[in-house]
């Protein structure tokens, strides 16, 4: 199977008042058709940052490095109008605060037709009857009034549904979904998390699903990037990654995450310290100062990414090697 | 279609519209109410002498002419007693007899008001047009050389005092260059268009004279330019701070994000979110220009409101400074109110409030 994107050498680096910060630094991925994509990590990974430079969408200044493959072209080196004729057409995107993300100012009609209208040349009439034939893919109650009406008028859940309507209104291949469910109440996320399985098996979609909730990744993911610090530092399938995670950090992310149905004696655990900022990357292994299982190694030489095991992992120590 | 007479019915914005204009419309009757008030006030706070000024010293100097003036004018009775006059007057219409002119005062309004309103409307638009762009442009260029330009040039505009560009502007386009004329509508014996609307570009279009109203818009364009100046300065000031507000929001990512050309972006995702901040500052350039007309006009001899403004002041002629004030008041709330409406058309969200 070929991929639908395939991302290789990825960097990014973002004007600061003290120089150019790496915030993305060498990342390679690649997503398959009609599969979800897991890229986890801490906030200030390059999560977003990597999925922004995709669609050129990173504060101005930004330099991007390497090459993204999709649809036969590289969408790093795209410009202007052959940038805009991909954007939302080819590729949608979601973001993570269904609050902010609509234009407060313009009808659920208007933010979801006018890329309608422009990327397929939809008349007005069609653009509108598509539109809520969209709406009420997405479980918005009464879509034809709900056209008329303004982002306030609906609540977050609803929002980020609409948010998604609007992504996928010109038929994407790729939906790039940055914390859909972040914002939003556990029992809603579900939902939304339900919609987006529904939605890549009905239309044959292929999504980029950015969080830090592994939990998230668990219910959909098909495969899974665990990115530290603008790097990554396992990738794999999900089965394999989540059950048999290899690299520490991936390891303290899982153990971080709450068990309900664990002892209520067992304490949650936290990841010691703060993963570094762009500006000050320790030398070696971008982890090791939080690593209980760092060694003199890890401290002097980074670790490249290379197959272990049936996935990529980036660990000098793989101290979880014999399945333990 | 069944769904017919649902598919026209919009979320009723309308009915919550309407009481929020109901609301404001009320406000804005006791607003003026309040400020027939302040005018009466301040007329009574002036110390002019009605008597000296209206009857002259030989007059003033018999009591009997005195008394009869007094009681005709109603100058004897209790102040609460002459506001209720001044009122009932002003509800027929009746803004009392400049001392001046010895014409009645609306009718001298009506003779000065368009001029002043053919000047300020240009400078509006001009302020606007220009203001708005630049503010766009520099928040968008935002620390790059054109934004450091506007910046300077803006905080010029706003640092100079009016009647100090208007010297300049006179003497280097008038004098100097001779580019533009110096004073007046229009070149001294021409007739004005036939009085439709008073403003004379437009009654000249209206009556196909091509020649006047382009002489009528040469006359404008100095005056108008002046007037301008702070205002473009300030609106640009103000859109700049508004969009930057504005740019980094995620909704503005989102729509480049759907593929919208720049253009698109920037006028339906940004400029319009910036809008309401923009139209308070309307409002303010709106006063601006009628204050900043007194001294525009006398410069520039334009023979609007300003002049009969200075000119009552100049010769106390209570009268005619309180029938100016009470309708520089006027279109003031006026303005207000409009500004408070747009809020409510551009921002859904201020109508449900």
């Amino acid at each position: 199977m070929t991929a639908l994107l395939e991302v290789e050498g990825l960097r990014v680096r973002l004007p600061t008042p003290r120089g150019f910060a790496t915030v993305v630094d060498g990342i390679d991925y690649h997503v398959e058709p009609a599969q979800v994509f897991g890229v986890a990590g801490e906030s200030g990974s390059g999560k977003t940052m990597s999925m922004l430079a995709l669609l050129g969408l990173l504060p101005p200044g930004a330099v991007v490095e390497g090459r993204a493959a999709f649809g036969g072209k590289d969408l790093l080196r795209l410009r202007g109008r052959e940038l805009r004729a991909v954007s939302g057409r080819d590729i949608g995107m979601v973001f993570q605060d269904p609050m902010t993300s609509l234009h407060p100012m313009l009808t659920i009609g208007q933010q979801l037709t006018e890329h309608m209208r422009r990327h397929l040349g939809l008349g007005r009439r069609a653009a509108g009857d598509r539109a809520v034939e969209l709406l009420d893919q997405v479980r918005i109650p009464g879509p034809r009034s709900a056209l008329h009406a303004y982002p306030h008028q609906f609540s977050g859940g609803m929002r980020q549904r609409i948010a998604i309507a609007i992504a996928l209104a010109c038929g994407p291949r790729l939906l790039i979904a940055d914390e859909p469910t972040t914002a939003l109440d556990v029992t809603v996320q579900a939902g939304i998390l339900r919609l987006l399985d529904r939605l890549r098996r009905e239309h044959d979609l292929s999504v980029v699903l950015i969080t830090h909730d592994l939990a998230v990744m668990s219910s959909i993911a098909d495969r899974i990037s665990i990115f530290y610090a603008g790097r990554v530092v396992e990738s794999g399938r999900r089965d394999e990654l989540l059950r048999r995670p290899r690299h520490p950090y991936t390891r303290a992310l899982l153990d971080a995450l709450p068990h309900p149905e664990a002892a209520r004696d067992t304490p949650l655990v936290a990841i010691k310290g703060a993963p570094p900022s762009p500006q000050q990357i320790p030398p070696g292994c971008r982890y090791h100062p939080r690593c209980p299982y760092a060694i003199e190694v890890c401290t002097m030489d980074d670790p490249p990414l290379v197959p272990t095991d049936g996935r990529r992992l980036a660990c000098h120590v793989d101290p979880f090697a014999d399945g333990e | 279609m069944v769904d017919a007479p649902r598919a026209r019915r919009r979320p009723r914005p309308s009915s919550s519209f309407l009481r929020f204009l109901l609301r404001r419309l009320a406000a804005l009757v006791l607003l003026a109410v309040g400020i027939t008030l302040v005018v009466f006030v301040l007329t009574q706070l002036v110390p002019s002498n009605a008597v000296a000024t209206n009857l002259g010293e030989q007059a003033a100097a018999d009591p009997a002419a005195v008394a009869a003036f007094k009681a005709h004018y109603g100058l004897d009775k209790p102040l609460p007693v002459r506001y209720w006059l001044y009122l009932r007057h002003l509800l027929q219409g009746d803004l009392g007899q400049s001392s001046l002119t010895h014409d009645a005062v609306t009718h001298d309004l009506g003779q000065f008001i368009p001029a002043t309103a053919e000047l300020a409307l240009y400078s509006i638009v001009i302020a606007a047009f220009f203001g708005i762009t630049f503010g766009v442009i520099a928040a968008m260029r935002r620390n790059r050389p054109t934004d450091h330009v506007l910046r300077v040039v803006s905080l010029g505009g706003i640092s100079m005092p009016t009647f100090w560009i208007a010297l300049v502007a006179l003497y280097v386009g008038f004098f100097k260059l001779g580019w533009f004329p110096g004073a007046d509508r229009l070149d001294p014996g021409v007739l004005p268009p036939p009085h439709k609307s008073g403003l004379y570009t437009i009654d000249a279009l209206l009556g196909g004279q091509w020649g006047l109203f382009a002489q009528a818009l040469h006359h404008l364009v100095l005056p108008a330019l002046v007037l301008a100046a702070f205002n473009v300065s300030l609106l640009t000031r103000y859109t700049r701070s508004a969009v930057l507000e504005v740019v980094g929001n995620d909704y503005v990512r989102a729509g480049r994000a759907k593929g919208l050309p720049e253009r698109v972006v920037v006028r339906r995702y940004i400029l319009r979110a910036a809008l309401p901040a923009v139209v308070t500052v309307l409002g303010l350039v709106f006063a601006n220009v009628l204050t900043g007309a007194v001294l525009v006009e006398k410069i520039f001899s334009w023979p609007g409101i300003g002049q009969y403004a200075y000119q009552a002041a100049v010769n106390l002629d209570v009268p005619a400074i309180a029938g100016v004030s009470l309708f520089v008041a006027v279109v003031y709330i006026t303005v207000n109110f409009i500004v408070d409406i747009l809020y409510g058309l551009i921002d859904p969200r201020i109508r449900v409030r």
